[in-house]
């Protein structure tokens, strides 16, 4: 069968398909999307909200807890974490859902901001956890020994490390460092990058 | 544009949501989803939406887009989800057109989402001109394009045969 004759089969059996009716067309439009940009919009909004909460938690222990200066930081440190979250990802986050509403626009230049947006945001992200790490992991080390001598805070005695040998600690704080930094690696690419390569993939197929 | 007169609108121009879904999907449910998908999508997109323009035009592209940028979770067992295609003008053919019609569909499922994108619009009689406009290519890449689908679906065709 040739393309120009499968055509009009095709628009034939087209024509002859069921029609939703106008109410449901009008229950449909209020849903919620699953495409990738949709998801790359919900994943934003989810990893802020979970900042929120974090944040809300560690005020709570902080203030509960007031001879422990190490919650004071941890919820210092929360709190710093969520304000520079939200100034990078509420910006990105509306340029990315007024490009969702731009779909009437040219496919490839439409997908190509999309990409744009998205990889910039992406790669700014990674960036920004390289750096955060190592700060996170001197914050912490300073506010272990400062809090060390501490007797009245509660958090002490679970980071007792004086068993252990140098050598096992340092292997400890090592594993950690490596541990975090693929966790996160991975997370980012769950949450945006799987959605980003497919939209890639499409400008590839347009190029090509 | 009212709610109402934009359900009115698609009510109208569903068809070519319907053949869109028809051309990227093989089975109910992902036809289904991305039916939804367009509609939503189109929903939100409709305040951009200039009256000089063709409604119809407008919701082809909308929902191409939207086709290409949907979230592919199928990819990674295609194997696992047959193609379930029941032809509603059986009447007017008779089983081996049939046959034959279920091989070129078939052939077409295989093709990637811009070569679907580039078959949906040539169904719909656009000149190489229009479509390129609609994907952001020139004339002669479409053109190119078209040849090397029909050279793939020949291949394909036979590969089924």
């Amino acid at each position: 069968m040739e393309l120009e004759e499968f055509k009009n089969l095709f628009n034939k059996h087209n024509s002859s398909l069921p029609s939703e009716s106008t109410a449901e067309i009008a229950r449909i439009i209020h849903k919620k999307g699953k495409s990738a940009i949709e998801k790359v919009l919900r994943n934003m909004m989810i990893e802020l909200a979970f900042a929120v909460i974090a944040a809300g938690a560690s005020l709570v222990f902080a203030i509960q807890y007031q001879g422990a200066t190490s919650f004071k930081w941890f919820a210092a440190i929360i709190i710093v974490v969520l304000i520079l979250q939200s100034l990078l990802f509420i910006p990105v986050y509306r340029k990315i859902k007024k490009l969702r509403d731009q779909q009437s626009d040219a496919l490839k230049n439409w997908l190509q901001s999309l990409v744009d947006t998205v990889e910039t945001f992406l790669n700014f992200y990674k960036r920004s956890m390289l750096i955060a790490i190592p700060i996170a992991m001197l914050i912490g080390g300073y506010i272990g020994y400062t809090v060390a001598d501490e007797p009245n805070d509660p958090m002490v005695p679970y980071f007792e490390m004086a068993f252990m040998p140098v050598w096992a600690r340092l292997a400890l704080i090592l594993g950690v460092l490596v541990g975090v930094y693929y966790y996160l690696k991975w997370t980012l690419h769950y949450l945006y990058g799987r959605y980003l390569n497919q939209m890639k993939a499409g400008l590839k197929e347009l190029e090509g | 544009m009212e709610e109402q007169e934009f359900v009115s609108l698609i009510s109208h121009h569903q068809g070519i949501i319907r053949k869109i879904c028809y051309l990227y999907c093989q089975n109910h449910d992902d036809r289904n989803d991305l039916f939804q998908e367009i509609l939503m999508q189109a929903w939100s997109s409709v305040p951009r939406f200039r009256r000089e323009a063709k409604f119809s035009t407008w919701l082809y592209q909308v929902a191409i887009n939207t086709a290409v940028s949907r979230f592919k979770k199928w990819k990674r067992q295609p194997e696992i989800k047959p193609i379930d295609f029941k032809l509603d003008i059986s009447e007017s053919l008779d089983e081996e057109e049939k046959h034959r019609f279920e091989i070129m569909y078939k052939a077409i499922s295989t093709l990637n989402d811009i070569d679907k994108a580039i078959v949906s619009l040539y169904f719909d009689d656009l000149d190489y001109r229009s479509i390129g406009e609609m994907l952001g290519m020139t004339e002669n890449h479409v053109a190119v394009k078209m040849n090397r689908i029909r050279t793939a679906l020949k291949q394909q065709v036979s590969t089924f045969n």
